[in-house]
């Protein structure tokens, strides 16, 4: 079962008061039709079984801080999608703005197609919260700033020889201090990665990991994950997991 | 090269004396003494304490931790050449560096000699001709709302007030993280806060379980780390604020070192531990004013309309970056001035960035008034209150509220060694140490914290009453009330008081 929502014309604030409401009144799988850059769905919400498919353009901070649902956006996303998200799913058949996945901490993010700047800054993880993002296509610069925690995936699912991951000298990862970042069928340049960065070939562990969240990609939009994870892969972790440690010292002597 | 004694940098500037007369050997004070400054050495069957002359930093737990008062804290200056430039600080900072490479790090607020221009702005009073008010006799009203204010009377008749915080005095503790500080301070300052009818801010170290039931007077921070922040946390306070940026460290992010983050500080923080909790300088999802306005609403949005604050540090452009605020959607600008305090800062960023609270304060209101726009934000200012003088000529200067932060921590103890970043705090205050910690007793903190609350609160009734105002309201943007002493017309004029006699 499943309720529509006509979202044409309706203020951001009175359309996600509708879907709160259809919430508290049990529905677990409401479609909304017609959005135009209505900001903020999902946002905040903690059903775990809920479904909410968005049709058309959904507005920026799309499942800002969710904790479990899963969203669905037929079209486009805009910017800052699963901004300081906790968990949940979010699927978006189209591109992603930019500045997406700030913060997040747990959950996953599949974007078809490429991704614009900003994409992945601060993600982290605790415990057993360990988000996952897979890219289809290519990201812009600054991907994964200062990355804390979780997987980061880049499909290049067109194979493109440039601008796969921003264009600019060294800000791939830079000040990354956690987590894991993934490149398919990469040309790696040589300035890169950034500071505080490195790269390696992926280990066996990396592997199935890389595997599991590129097949749910397939899954959600309908690929064949075989040729995509035969290509050539690339890691990029921490050089280490305490970058700033010997940046400072105290500014009157301390005995230890 | 082997050199026989410490360089500049590597000095202690002070050191515990001991009377020997009066010492019992119990070692009560090496047992304080959390920098391993003090040993007990036996001499002829007797334990005598020695310094080692390497790490005082004059935080005075010793002296007042010895049950004999047999130790004082003495000065030990480098006896250096009187020079403008060559300070004993900039000789230190230089052997310092040259000994590290690295870059000093303190704690506390800037202390250089800057104006501090509460200093210089007095109030008037009642003379003759206007009766002043005793506030032991009469009714004073110090009641503030914090929030949106309606446009018009139209808009007043809808107008939800529970929108707004109430706040029994125009004073709050200003924003310290769990992790800067400790679990137990954290508690002593929502208890207080609860008690007084006040706001306590959380600063961006999330909200741990113990304070849940505080989270009523809690004002919570989103900050550019996201720490702690779940759909949960957005659901737990009165109100919730986006920090851009901090008064002793403007323009500059934040930097938990993994050795402070331990089992409680990742449990609250979200984060593994001993990881470093870093916090970029900038939200990376806020690059303009319109990004800002989308982080304000998305907040609001999931937390079912709460009202927002947004925090600045005091910069060159402030009033211009206010407006900005405003226009976004705030509910409340938080001034954070030039010496506003912190656990960890360099010390090069505290002491040359950013601009006295004074001036920004004064630029902030009169901004915001002629723009009409004032009442869409309250402004909440702090940085470098140390009185409820300074509290009251905020308050003249157009601060609906006023934040105390350090005042508070030496209301439980602290000496202003300025040493918060070691993790090693003497009165247990800024150490998640669980055996340092343990010195702060909750209880003994809230009566030290209620006490400082009544007393300033006295006295700010007393400037109320003394100058014929018996409404807080009445004082709030009321600049007549200040003359300034020694000003130039520029401070003045940027003030917006007049001088003197004038």
């Amino acid at each position: 079962m499943s309720i529509a929502i006509d979202a044409k014309g309706v203020d951001y604030r009175q359309l996600n008061e509708l879907v709160r409401n259809c919430l508290s009144q049990g529905e677990r799988h409401i479609i909304i039709k017609n959005v135009r850059g209505q900001r903020y769905l999902g946002a905040g919400l903690t059903a775990g079984d809920l479904l909410l498919e968005v049709e058309g353009v959904p507005g920026e901070d799309l499942a800002f801080c969710m904790g479990g649902p899963t969203v669905i956006v037929h079209g486009h996303g805009q910017n800052a999608i699963a901004n300081t998200m906790d968990s949940g799913t979010v699927v978006v058949h189209g591109l992603g703005g930019d500045a997406l996945a700030y913060g997040m901490r747990g959950g996953s993010l599949f974007i078809r197609d490429s991704v614009g700047y900003r994409v992945g800054i601060h993600m982290k993880e605790y415990r057993d919260m360990r988000p996952g993002v897979v890219i289809g296509g290519t990201a812009g610069d600054f991907l994964g700033e200062y990355m804390a925690g979780g997987t980061l995936i880049v499909l290049n699912r067109h194979n493109e020889r440039e601008g796969v991951c921003g264009q600019a000298d060294k800000t791939l990862a830079t000040g990354i201090h956690g987590g894991e970042i993934y490149l398919f069928n990469y040309d790696v340049p040589g300035f890169l990665p950034g500071t505080g960065a490195r790269l390696l070939p992926p280990d066996k562990a990396d592997t199935g990991r890389v595997r599991s969240l590129v097949e749910k990609y397939c899954l959600y939009f309908g690929f064949d994950p075989k040729p995509l994870l035969e290509r050539e892969l690339v890691k990029i972790i921490p050089a280490d997991s305490r970058p700033f440690h010997k940046f400072y010292c105290p500014a009157y002597p301390v005995n230890s | 090269m082997k050199l026989r004694a410490e360089q500049p940098g590597g000095r202690a500037l002070y050191r515990p004396v001991f009377d020997r007369t009066l010492c019992i050997g119990c070692g009560e004070c090496v047992r304080q003494c959390t920098f391993n400054e003090i040993r007990l050495d036996s001499r002829n069957e007797k334990r005598v304490p020695h310094a080692a002359g390497k790490a005082c930093g004059a935080c005075h737990r010793c002296e007042v931790m010895c049950p004999r008062g047999a130790v004082y804290i003495g000065e030990r200056p480098l006896a250096l050449r009187p020079h403008a430039v060559w300070s004993q600080e900039a000789v230190m900072r230089v052997h310092l560096q040259a000994a590290s490479g690295a870059v000093p790090i303190t704690g506390f607020g800037a202390g250089s000699d800057i104006p501090v221009y509460w200093n210089r702005l007095l109030f008037n009073a009642c003379q003759v001709t206007n009766p002043s008010i005793d506030p032991q006799r009469e009714p004073m009203e110090t009641t503030t709302y914090l929030g949106r204010k309606p446009e018009n009377l139209k808009e007043a008749d809808g107008f939800k007030a529970s929108q707004l915080l109430r706040l029994n005095l125009p004073l709050v503790f200003a924003p310290m993280s769990y992790g800067s500080i400790n679990l137990r301070l954290q508690k002593a300052l929502a208890i207080t806060a609860r008690e007084k009818g006040i706001l306590w801010y959380s600063g961006e170290g999330g909200l741990h379980k113990e304070l849940y039931d505080y989270s009523d007077w809690a004002v919570l921070q989103i900050a550019s780390g996201r720490f702690g922040i779940n759909p949960d946390y957005l659901t737990k306070a009165r109100a919730y604020q986006i920090k851009i940026g901090q008064g002793a460290k403007p323009g500059i992010g934040g930097h938990l070192p993994g050795e402070k983050v331990l089992e409680g500080v990742s449990r609250t923080r979200m984060i593994p531990v001993g990881s470093d909790a870093i916090s970029p300088a900038p939200q990376h999802d806020i690059y303009s004013i319109e990004d800002l306005r989308l982080l304000i609403y998305a907040v609001k949005e999931a937390s079912g309309g709460k009202p927002v604050c947004v925090k600045i540090a005091a910069v060159h452009n402030v009033a211009a970056i206010a407006t900005g605020i405003v226009h976004a959607g705030a509910d409340m600008v938080y001034l954070d001035g030039y010496r506003a305090g912190t656990g960890a800062t360099p010390a090069i960023v505290r002491d040359n960035v950013g601009i006295p609270l004074e001036l920004a304060l004064a630029a902030v209101d009169q901004r915001l008034r002629g723009e009409g726009i004032r009442h869409k934000a309250s402004i909440v200012a702090g940085g470098g209150i140390a009185d409820s003088a300074a509290v009251m000529k905020a308050i003249a200067l157009g601060a609906d509220a006023v934040a105390i932060g350090t005042a508070a921590l030496i209301s439980c103890g602290c000496h202003g060694c300025q040493r918060c970043h070691t993790g090693k705090c003497p009165w247990g205050l800024t150490t998640n140490d669980p055996d340092i910690a343990e010195r702060l007793d909750v209880d003994w903190a809230v009566e030290r914290l209620s006490n400082l609350v009544d007393g300033w609160l006295h006295e700010m009734k007393e400037i109320m009453g003394l100058n014929g105002i018996y409404d807080i309201g009445s004082f709030r943007g009321n600049r007549l009330l200040l003359r300034g002493v020694g000003l130039s017309p520029k401070e003045l004029e940027i003030l917006g008081v007049r001088h003197a006699g004038e």
